[in-house]
């Protein structure tokens, strides 16, 4: 109840800003949108973890989207979209999570300014092991185009609610990328981000092992270089490879204090590929692997003691996803994904795969 | 002889003089023409292992194509890619009878059209047409292709490409003409037109039906330079 508070008052607060806005937008400005698009789903799934256990469950799901054009070089679009699963096996639980944003695009004949708000959130948890949750989250920037380069600042931020957990956090940070279009087949982009977040339930221990005052900040710095296009008419690739560094102040107490045990830097790549050779069939996959190597954090043996070994975690995972459409109204889903985490502390390795079929018809 | 026709004695013949010029330099161009034929074949034909008769069959044979006004380069790589190959003579020669049939269909074809001259004056694209009537591609849309072309004709090819992946991706004749037409009248750069597949199969994803996109798609073209600027306001 007291998260359902949280999140209906936050709604208020969110509408009392919003609603003027809205009819505001409403009397004026629409001109003509596109046709809504709704989208319900129903799905089986299958899911089995690290701990030998299984777990099968039903999802639905249903997605609402919108796009108004308010003039000839101004957008307003609305996307809603919820999802409930529910376990039939062992303990029969529901899990849900839903998103509401809104973004708008205003052209200028140098590039393009854009506007999103949204907020997300779970009130029973996520089938996938996230705990209850609210996210207000928003991003304004502006992109300019020259000839085939494309260059955007964007500034992000969200706010992370988590009742169950002392894992609140605000974050804010800064994007500047870079896109090269040499032609449709090939693209190049490079993306710097700069952010700093602070978590507002995490406090940093003293020296004896007392929670103090002081809240833990952590700066964040990382690098991406992408790399992506078509290949033939029917096959689109991206590839993308990312370093950078959190550093943060927090610090833990176990037989002694530890300093900086959550600064870390990290290394990953992530490459997909989509293949639609005919308007009734798709077929995307992803692949990722991530190296987390912890800067000042020793690894624990599995009796909870110091290792001496700094943490190092690596994680890597793919997924599937097809569907064939007879009719472009009614798919028929199919997904599987499947990822590993190994560690050099017990804990902190894991390892799960997940199925699921269904359909989906968009009205 | 000057001063016999300056002194107005004798007519100067002229029209016999210009039609003999004409005459010469006519044979003398079919004769350079003729050998510079003759020799892009024996040259080629030189890294075959076939025998003299057959190298004779195959160069009468360009000759021949030569005289009906079907250039040597079209039909050069495909004796090329026989012999890179190392397919039977015989075989060869029937694969550039099958194409130079092609060639010859396919300039008929564009010489019905308006606007035909200019691609055929292109030879990329009169290959490119005889390529699509060996697809399988109707004449009737074919002409539809031209006539679309006819304001940017430099276009025809990467328009003809894109026609034939929409039609293979399952667009029927009339949404891909059309979009195809609002492509031709857009900023868009011919090399990416391609992208536009990339368009739909992600509309595709997010279910919007693909005939409905491509009507997104034709609103928005006049405003934008790339598929990329596109992509933003279409989903």
């Amino acid at each position: 109840m007291d998260l359902l508070e949280k999140m209906l008052t936050c709604s208020r607060k969110w509408f009392r800003w919003i609603l003027p806005f809205l009819l505001v937008l409403a009397v004026r400005l629409p001109v003509h949108g596109y046709a809504p698009a709704l989208i319900l789903g129903a799905y089986g799934e299958g899911l089995l973890t690290a701990d030998g256990s299984g777990e099968a469950a039903l999802r639905v799901s249903g997605l609402l989207s919108w796009r108004s054009l308010l003039a000839e070089r101004a957008s307003l679009a609305f996307y809603a979209s919820s999802v409930l699963d529910r376990t039939i096996v062992d303990n029969r639980q529901l899990y849900d999570s839903h998103t509401l944003s809104i973004d708008a695009l205003i052209r200028s004949p140098a590039g393009l300014l854009f506007g999103q708000s949204g907020l997300s959130g779970s009130l029973t948890g996520t089938l996938e092991g996230q705990s209850p949750y609210l996210r207000p989250d928003w991003r304004i920037g502006y992109e300019g185009y020259r000839e085939n380069l494309r260059a955007s600042v964007t500034y992000r931020g969200y706010y992370l609610n988590q009742p169950e957990t002392n894992e609140d956090s605000l974050f804010q940070g800064f994007t500047l990328a870079l896109e090269a279009h040499p032609s449709i087949r090939i693209r190049y982009g490079v993306e710097i981000l700069g952010g700093w977040e602070r978590w507002t339930e995490w406090f940093l221990y003293d020296a004896v092992g007392g929670e103090t005052d002081e809240k833990r900040d952590d700066v964040l710095g990382s690098l991406k270089l992408s790399a992506g296009g078509m290949i033939g008419y029917f096959h689109d690739w991206t590839i993308a490879a990312e370093g950078g560094v959190r550093w943060s102040d927090a610090n833990r107490f176990l037989s002694s204090l530890e300093e900086g045990s959550e600064s870390v830097l990290f290394f990953a790549v992530n490459a997909d590929w989509a293949w639609s050779p005919h308007r009734q069939v798709s077929l995307e996959i992803g692949t990722f692997a991530r190296q987390d190597l912890y800067i000042m954090r020793d690894a624990l043996t599995e009796l909870g003691a110091l290792s001496g070994d700094a943490l190092r975690v690596f994680s890597a995972g793919a997924d599937l996803r097809g569907d064939w459409t007879p009719n472009d109204r009614l798919f028929l889903v199919l997904e599987v994904s499947a990822s590993r985490r190994f560690a050099n502390e017990p804990g902190e390795s894991w390892w799960n795969c997940l199925g699921r079929a269904g359909i989906e018809y968009s009205f | 002889m000057i001063r016999l026709f300056a002194a107005g004695g004798r007519r100067f013949p002229q029209l016999a003089f210009i039609g003999g010029l004409a005459v010469f330099f006519l044979f003398t161009a079919l004769a350079v023409f003729g050998q510079n034929v003759e020799s892009a074949v024996s040259k080629t034909l030189s890294k075959s292992g076939y025998s003299d008769t057959q190298k004779a069959s195959i160069t009468a044979f360009f000759a021949e194509t030569d005289r009906a006004g079907i250039p040597v380069e079209l039909l050069l790589p495909k004796l090329e890619e026989g012999i890179a190959k190392r397919v039977p003579a015989q075989r060869v020669l029937d694969a550039l009878k099958r194409e130079s049939e092609g060639l010859l269909k396919a300039r008929a074809l564009i010489l019905r059209g308006e606007g035909g001259e200019r691609v055929l004056a292109d030879r990329a694209s009169w290959a490119r047409t005889a390529n699509l009537l060996a697809g399988g591609i109707s004449e009737t849309e074919i002409e539809a292709l031209i006539l679309a072309c006819r304001s940017r004709m430099g276009d025809y090819r990467p328009a003809t490409y894109l026609y034939v992946a929409l039609r293979e991706w399952g667009l029927g004749r009339e949404p891909s003409f059309s979009l195809i037409g609002a492509l031709l009248s857009s900023s868009i750069y011919p090399d990416s037109f391609m992208g536009v597949m990339d368009l739909l199969a992600t509309g595709r994803r997010r279910r919007i039906p693909p005939e409905e996109l491509v009507q997104r798609i034709e609103a928005h073209l006049k405003q934008v330079k790339t598929i990329e600027e596109l992509e933003k306001w279409i989903y």
